[in-house]
């Protein structure tokens, strides 16, 4: 995480364009520009400004927005709500791919496979940004369901869930359907099988949870990719949220946001991941006793 | 004839049975060596998904690289007569608001996502090959480094890494290049490494290492041609991925300019009328291309890979 802070650090002092001649204005004096420089602090050296830096982070203090005026951790944490209920709302994907994968493993190679495969592949394919396009003209536009943009009830979230979640499902879809099939040919399987139980049960107490190891791992690394994913589709149906500020930022060059943001959005990556691990030890015993 | 096919057969499960392990290279079929690249076209037929899509995908390169002869308008041609008009026999994908031919600016698109999906895998790929195939033989400190540089960028989501790399440069077609081919590196570092590493111990590189050949020599002549299949399996899929990385880029403004035919721009462009009805495929037929270039590129590395998988 040191690691991250230290990039998104120089990422952003590496950004060309002066913010201070932003702030000031075409006219402002060379006397203007020093002032307030040193106001924010930008006349420092590098190591120093980045030690600030790292001793505010600790204090979840990441500065004022040079464009906006306000606190960057006010202006995130007002957003921030927005972002979590849309990822929240897009993890039907997680249910839905994995009944998708099941069904294509047991009926592999028949109509059904084919089926939900071919939705699969169109599903890792399709461009978010078009599919969010396309909802919004044939529910919003068309047909009136929906507001095409905007942000007031939790009705305005549903098309973007859909459009963030097609992905993962299709991904979640494919690696189930490729766990499923390497657990249901064990040994274990065709001994339950030859005992004569139901194959729903096999595949509910025998099959699940021995294939739900790499399937966590896809989810994982899925629910991470959501979390960027958003900043697409935030933009599209102008949801108040933080992909479409971290767009703002880098557009107007608001250095301590776009900092921020890229600092927040690689914790949540390394977070979910090492949940993940968690999540791991305790399905599987065999890692516990590594 | 059929008492003939019947032992040919035999005979091929008698040279299983005895041979059971059969290198790759040398397969009995037939009772004659067939090369590897016979095999591979062999089983690349029967996947009958994967040659649709390779057309396709030929199809898309055709079209781009004889634009200029197969197309009477440019790009950037306007015709104030016929601005917003729907798909027509005279304007197949209909004219946008300046009233420029949609379907020549998808052509022309064809040559900036397809230009910028190989170039910019290229790039990453020969880099990351290269990063791996040393990380892989040398191992020690120089594996560390390598391998501790890559963990790093993957502690990224790949697109904000594309985002802030974007940031950094300033937008533009051949930043997002740069961007995409930063974020490639890494994994193809990782999986030329892993395949080093499984090879780095066998006979025939301790065969040539004992015949005095260079590092260098072992590095690439011997190392590097078996790590090749999983580089074209993924570097086919990573095209499909950086065409949407691009076109993402782009719809956000980040990538190619407006009066670009990019696709992802000109889906940012219909926008505008998105909620207008009856201007549908404004949007519709970007977006196409797009789906179809990612699907292709997507469906024809699954088929590479089974086809190249000796395990099948």
């Amino acid at each position: 995480m040191f690691i991250i802070s230290i990039i998104a650090f120089m990422f952003v002092h590496l950004l060309p364009g002066d913010p201070a001649r932003m702030i000031a204005g075409e006219d402002a004096t060379a006397q203007d520009l020093i002032n307030i420089r040193h106001q924010l602090g930008l006349d420092l050296p590098l190591i120093h400004q980045f030690h600030n830096f790292i001793i505010n982070l600790m204090h979840f203090d990441f500065g004022q927005s040079i464009i906006v005026n306000e606190p960057v951790s006010e202006l995130i944490s007002e957003r921030y709500k927005v972002s979590i209920t849309l990822a929240a709302f897009s993890l039907w994907f997680i249910p839905f791919g994995i009944i998708l994968g099941i069904i294509a493993a047991v009926f592999k190679s028949k109509l059904p496979d084919r089926f939900s495969m071919v939705l699969a592949v169109s599903g890792i394919s399709i461009p978010e940004f078009w599919l969010g396009l396309m909802l919004i003209q044939i529910f919003a536009v068309k047909l009136g369901w929906f507001n095409p943009t905007g942000y007031e009830t939790l009705k305005d979230l549903v098309l973007p869930a859909i459009t963030l979640g097609t992905i993962g499902t299709a991904i979640i879809a494919r690696f189930t359907r490729s766990a499923f099939l390497d657990v249901l040919s064990e040994n274990y399987i065709q001994t339950a099988k030859a005992k004569g139980l139901m194959q729903s049960k096999v595949i509910v107490n025998h099959a699940f949870r021995n294939a739900m190891l790499p399937i966590i791992t896809v989810i994982g690394l899925q629910i991470g990719f959501i979390l960027s994913g958003s900043i697409v589709v935030e933009t599209i149906f102008g949801l108040p949220a933080l992909g479409s500020l971290l767009i703002d930022s880098v557009n107007s060059r608001d250095y301590p946001v776009i900092q921020a943001l890229l600092i927040l959005y690689s914790f949540q990556f390394v977070i979910i991941n090492f949940l993940v691990d968690i999540l791991y030890t305790l399905i599987n015993p065999q890692v516990r006793m590594q | 004839m059929n008492n003939q096919k019947y032992s040919l057969k035999t005979q091929d499960a008698i040279a299983e049975i005895e041979a059971p392990s059969t290198d790759k290279h040398t397969e009995l079929s037939n009772n004659k060596v067939v090369s590897p690249t016979r095999m591979f076209l062999e089983r690349f037929k029967s996947e009958r998904m994967a040659i649709a899509a390779l057309c396709i995908l030929l199809l898309f390169i055709i079209l781009a690289i004889f634009a200029p002869i197969l197309l009477t308008n440019t790009a950037t041609s306007v015709d104030y007569n016929n601005v917003l008009s729907s798909p027509s026999w005279a304007h197949w994908a209909g004219t946008d608001s300046y009233g420029r031919d949609i379907f020549t600016r998808l052509i022309y698109g064809a040559r900036i996502s397809l230009t910028v999906g190989f170039v910019s895998v290229s790039i990453g790929a020969v880099i990351g090959t290269f990063l791996g195939i040393i990380s892989g033989y040398r191992g020690g400190w120089v594996d560390a480094v390598i391998m501790r540089a890559a963990d790093v960028l993957f502690a990224f989501p790949s697109f904000l890494l594309a985002i802030g790399i974007v940031a950094v440069l300033g937008g533009g077609i051949i930043n997002v290049v740069i961007a995409i081919a930063i974020f490639s590196t890494p994994t193809f570092a990782r999986i030329v490494r892993s395949t080093t590493l499984s090879v780095v111990n066998s006979q025939y590189v301790k065969a040539a290492k004992t015949m005095g050949a260079s590092h260098f020599r072992i590095m690439f002549l011997h190392i590097l041609p078996s790590t090749m299949s999983s580089v074209i399996v993924y570097f086919t899929m990573r095209v499909g991925t950086s065409v949407l990385t691009a076109a993402s880029l782009s719809f956000l403004g980040l990538g190619a300019q407006p009066p670009s035919p990019e696709w992802g721009a000109m889906l940012a462009a219909s926008r505008d009328f998105m909620s207008i009805e009856g201007f549908m495929y404004l949007t519709v037929f970007p977006g196409v291309c797009i789906f179809l270039t990612v699907l292709s590129c997507n469906v024809l590395g699954d088929g590479l890979r089974s086809a190249l998988d000796p395990k099948n």
